[in-house]
């Protein structure tokens, strides 16, 4: 008996561990942006991945001298709203990237406002833009 | 020919990818699904534990059974939907291939316990001995996985 005591709560508390390491790993992308720096900065290269569509809309960039950077854009509604769309893009162009960077250096993750290619701006979260 | 390829785009790939309603829809659906699996599955187990134990476990066994493998079905058909919008990046993601190895997993002891005389004799006989409750034990932790390598595919990279 004082083990089926014990025994049941077993999966509440496997739950529960789970939820601790959940919250424990902290950079929960994607979304809100308190996992991100609050200074905005820019961030350069060359693209070497564009995925539109759900579930989030994303770049991999290739940087000079920083490695190889994941970009999140905005969610598909919003990124469709700023003209990044099928087609103005493709591997190999250059961006220059606008956002926030994950407070995790080590994810080389940003979080991006606006994205301009080719000297036109796609501006995924126009009243987060600081000019 | 790349099946992964065939499946990114395939006319519901397509459709999904696109913004509106179609994705965040289906993934309530899985996610309902996915309940509806987990759900009984932890409630029986949880009875083999000694959980509601005033309960006959002949009584609850069957629909906890039947529901959470229609259920099973409907979370199989969703995920691959779901996995259809961008194959070629989920089978490089390490929380979708546990994910899966899970459920697979999950699965197989299911579909053995449903077979095994001593699981039978504790959902049928409500003799429930020390094989059955290692077994719940086992059956739970593998689901509470499946569902956290779930919520992690979002979350690695």
């Amino acid at each position: 008996m004082f083990l089926l005591s014990h025994l049941k709560i077993i999966g509440p508390a496997a739950a529960a561990l789970g939820v601790a390491t959940l919250l424990a790993t902290g950079a929960l992308a994607h979304h809100g942006w308190d996992w991100a720096e609050e200074a905005q900065t820019e961030l350069s290269g060359t693209i070497l991945e564009i995925y539109i569509g759900a579930p989030h809309p994303e770049l991999s960039i290739e940087t000079a001298d920083e490695g190889v950077w994941t970009i999140e854009l905005g969610n598909p509604r919003a990124t469709e709203r700023s003209g990044f769309v099928e087609g103005v893009a493709e591997p190999g162009d250059s961006v220059t990237v606008l956002g926030h960077r994950s407070l995790d250096a080590s994810e080389r993750l940003m979080k991006a406002v606006r994205i301009t290619i080719d000297g036109t701006n796609y501006d995924l979260y126009p009243d987060r833009i600081e000019e | 020919m790349d099946l992964l390829q065939v499946l990114h785009d395939s006319w519901f790939a397509v459709r999904l990818r696109q913004p509106g309603i179609a994705y965040p829809l289906l993934n309530a659906a899985h996610i309902l699904s996915l309940a509806l699996v987990v759900g009984p599955i932890a409630i029986l187990d949880l009875r083999l534990l000694g959980v509601f134990r005033t309960r006959a476990i002949g009584q609850l066994a069957p629909p906890l059974i039947r529901t959470a493998s229609v259920a099973a079905f409907f979370a199989i058909a969703t995920g691959f939907l779901l996995f259809s919008v961008r194959p070629a990046h989920y089978v490089q993601n390490p929380a979708f291939l546990l994910k899966i190895s899970l459920v697979a997993l999950g699965i197989a002891v299911a579909l053995a316990l449903g077979r095994a005389r001593f699981w039978r004799a504790a959902i049928l006989g409500n003799e429930i001995g020390a094989g059955a409750r290692l077994c719940a034990i086992l059956s739970l932790a593998i689901w509470v996985g499946a569902v956290l390598c779930g919520r992690w595919i979002a979350f690695v990279r």
